[in-house]
């Protein structure tokens, strides 16, 4: 912990530097049962709009922070930014890269973790001796630069075509297709075979389901799959990663 | 974000002797980048392997350099060898090397396991759950 940052809120006890890093858990847990509607319903690109959106107020507040208080808002505000970000951009790596690179890219996506991470460290490296509260208060404005990219350039991705589909609008997603699989051409029969697939899956999906949060343990299947996401998330957590983040 | 040399890191490199804040922060850096470097090779070992392979790859990988871990920081313990100590930072980059085979797979695996219309349910299940466990680490 910064020497700096604890000076300048009068020595937060133990029990509030616990309630503290705990915000960021808490906001997510606030945001998580929200993020798949959001989704669902405005789609992959704006999940990570509004999480975007979110972040930028949460790092204003945080950055602008004159007491504990303020801080432990920002932070929660951060916790619930993220998950529609993460959320939105797996899914969207998912449903709109090339079949081929998808699982790249995907982990790609995860491992980029790994980037913020070296540059908050050099950054902090190089602020934490500030003798005045710009010590903290810079590594706190910078987390702002990856939201501004992406409330600024995601105006100009494609939406996921599956997403689109399930909205009927199957002619928009045709031409995403054709544009970012098929190199322009419109009887590829890649993107024919894509299109047609895409269809008939998400029509038969759509069918079969209501598309309640119950479903995932209403069949075998979904059990199973359901028990997956738990243990993937859990294990990914419990395998010693505090080491580092 | 407030953090320079992650808490826990530099409990477990002061057990080994080392407590120089300016050479915690170097390896915490180190590792950072080193987890970079083979978290990439793990995103493109996804051509290469299927899902369930990886992840044991992973797995087997880490219960037994973390038991070889434990080994050599009980050495320490006993007998303030610095070349234990060495071996327990050592341990500490492999150690990760196979987690990071095994971190790029968390969206790859669960977009895949998911059909479209619960795969933003299935992503937010494996957020709760990623959540949860990182708070009970806490």
């Amino acid at each position: 912990m910064l020497m700096r940052w604890t000076s300048d809120f009068d020595n937060p006890n133990g029990a509030l530097l616990g309630l503290i890093s705990a915000a960021f858990s808490i906001g997510a847990v606030i945001a998580i049962p929200v993020v798949p509607y959001v989704n669902d319903r405005f789609g992959r690109k704006h999940s990570i709009t509004l999480g975007s959106a979110i972040l930028l107020v949460g790092v204003v507040v945080q950055t602008a922070s004159i007491n504990i208080a303020m801080f432990l808002v920002a932070r929660i505000l951060l916790g619930m930014g993220i998950p529609f970000c993460i959320n939105g951009a797996s899914q969207l790596i998912a449903e709109l890269t090339y079949p081929r690179h998808t699982a790249v890219l995907n982990g790609l996506f995860n491992e980029s973790w790994y980037v913020g991470a070296i540059i908050a460290a050099g950054v902090t490296l190089g602020t934490f001796s500030m003798p005045n509260d710009w010590a903290w208060r810079i590594p706190s404005l910078l987390q702002i630069v990856p939201s501004l990219l992406q409330v600024t350039f995601i105006w100009f991705i494609p939406e996921s075509p599956r997403w689109l589909v399930s909205r009927d609008r199957s002619e928009e997603a045709f031409d995403i297709l054709v544009e970012y699989h098929g190199e322009g051409d419109r009887d590829s029969a890649l993107v024919a075979a894509e299109f047609a697939e895409i269809q008939a899956t998400v029509r038969a999906e759509m069918e079969g389901s209501k598309r309640r949060w119950v479903e995932l343990v209403q069949t075998p299947g979904n059990r199973r799959r359901t028990l997956i996401a738990a243990c993937v998330g859990m294990f990914s957590q419990w395998s010693g990663n505090g080491l580092v983040s | 974000m407030l953090n320079i040399s992650s808490y826990y890191l530099a409990k477990v490199l002061a057990t080994v002797g080392i407590t120089d804040r300016r050479k915690q922060n170097q390896i915490n850096l180190g590792l950072t980048c080193w987890n970079l470097v083979t978290g990439v090779t793990g995103a493109f070992l996804t051509k290469k392997l299927n899902r369930r392979t990886q992840y044991m790859i992973a797995f087997v990988g880490m219960t037994a350099v973390f038991a070889c871990w434990t080994g050599a920081s009980a050495d320490y313990a006993m007998t303030k060898n610095t070349q234990a100590a060495g071996a327990v930072v050592g341990m500490i980059f492999v150690y990760y090397m196979f987690y990071t085979i095994m971190h790029p797979l968390t969206y790859v695996y669960i977009t895949e396991v998911f059909p479209f219309v619960h795969r933003a349910k299935g992503v937010a299940l494996t957020q709760l759950f990623s959540r949860g466990g990182s708070s009970f680490n806490q």
